[in-house]
């Protein structure tokens, strides 16, 4: 159990990991008694979670556009001084 | 040091004109109307290139630009509509369909966009005080979607090491978030 506890950081990980790849048997079971046992960790899950929703809204919000070479050229000739 | 030559029309358009048709387009969703505030924005840049401190970023001070011209626009469109409560015991003539309304974007005020705005400002600035290649990775996995395996390639790191950086960049993206919303 101590071994389990002392390893926040590989558990944080394995939250992180478990979002994109499925964990081992073992790994599920050392984070789900962690999380138990350990508020920073929980914490770290829940901002975790809020971060990834940020990110998320914020890439929707973020779509890439560009001006075509033949606008940017008459772009640059409209805002050329008189 | 930024000099003369990248603040002439031609550097500015080329350098930062898809950077905040992006931004505009993601406050605003109105192509044209983007377009023609960054050339409004363009136009009021080379005007007052005085105003522009050296030290400071052109991009940073374009962006300024533009963004007083949104929330100018965002003013302007919200007169426009009358208060939908007084319109209900005023209606005369012909009415404009609420769907209309609905369709036109105005599902925030004014204030829900700048504050939504402002979010993404500050997370933007947390972005940028991820180290570079973290900051690249972060972007890699989140904005552009690829696969572990993939960005693991390409910024030739081990899969370990990738959870590590997600790890300790949304650490650091936390910390810089709490403060900023603390202080506000």
């Amino acid at each position: 159990m101590d071994a389990i506890m002392r390893n926040c950081q590989k558990i944080s990980e394995n939250i992180e990991r478990r979002r994109f790849q499925p964990l081992s048997w073992k790994e599920r079971l050392f984070v789900q008694l962690h999380l138990r046992n350990c508020a920073p960790c929980r914490n770290y899950l829940k901002d975790s979670k809020a971060i990834d929703v940020l990110l998320q809204k914020y890439q929707e919000a973020r779509p890439n556009y560009g001006f075509s070479p033949q606008e940017k050229q008459t772009l640059i000739e409209k805002i050329k001084k008189p | 040091m930024v000099t003369e030559e990248h603040l002439n029309p031609k550097a500015l358009v080329e350098d930062h004109g898809d950077y905040l048709l992006s931004f505009a387009m993601s406050k605003i969703h109105d192509l044209e109307l983007s377009k023609d505030l960054i050339q409004d924005t363009f136009i009021s840049a080379l005007e007052n290139l005085d105003s522009f401190e050296k030290r400071s970023k052109v991009r940073t001070w374009l962006t300024s630009i533009l963004h007083r011209k949104i929330i100018d626009y965002w003013r302007k469109a919200e007169t426009r509509y009358t208060d939908p409560i007084s319109s209900f015991f005023h209606q005369e003539g012909d009415h404009q369909s609420w769907i209309l309304e609905r369709i036109s974007d105005r599902t925030l005020t004014v204030e829900a966009k700048i504050a939504q705005e402002e979010t993404y400002q500050e997370l933007r600035e947390c972005l940028d005080t991820l180290p570079a290649k973290w900051k690249s990775i972060v972007s890699s996995k989140y904005f552009d979607e690829k696969e572990t395996d993939q960005i693991c390639n390409d910024f030739d790191i081990r899969p370990s090491n990738f959870w590590v950086i997600v790890h300790r960049s949304k650490l650091i993206l936390r910390d810089c978030l709490k403060k900023k919303w603390m202080q506000s």
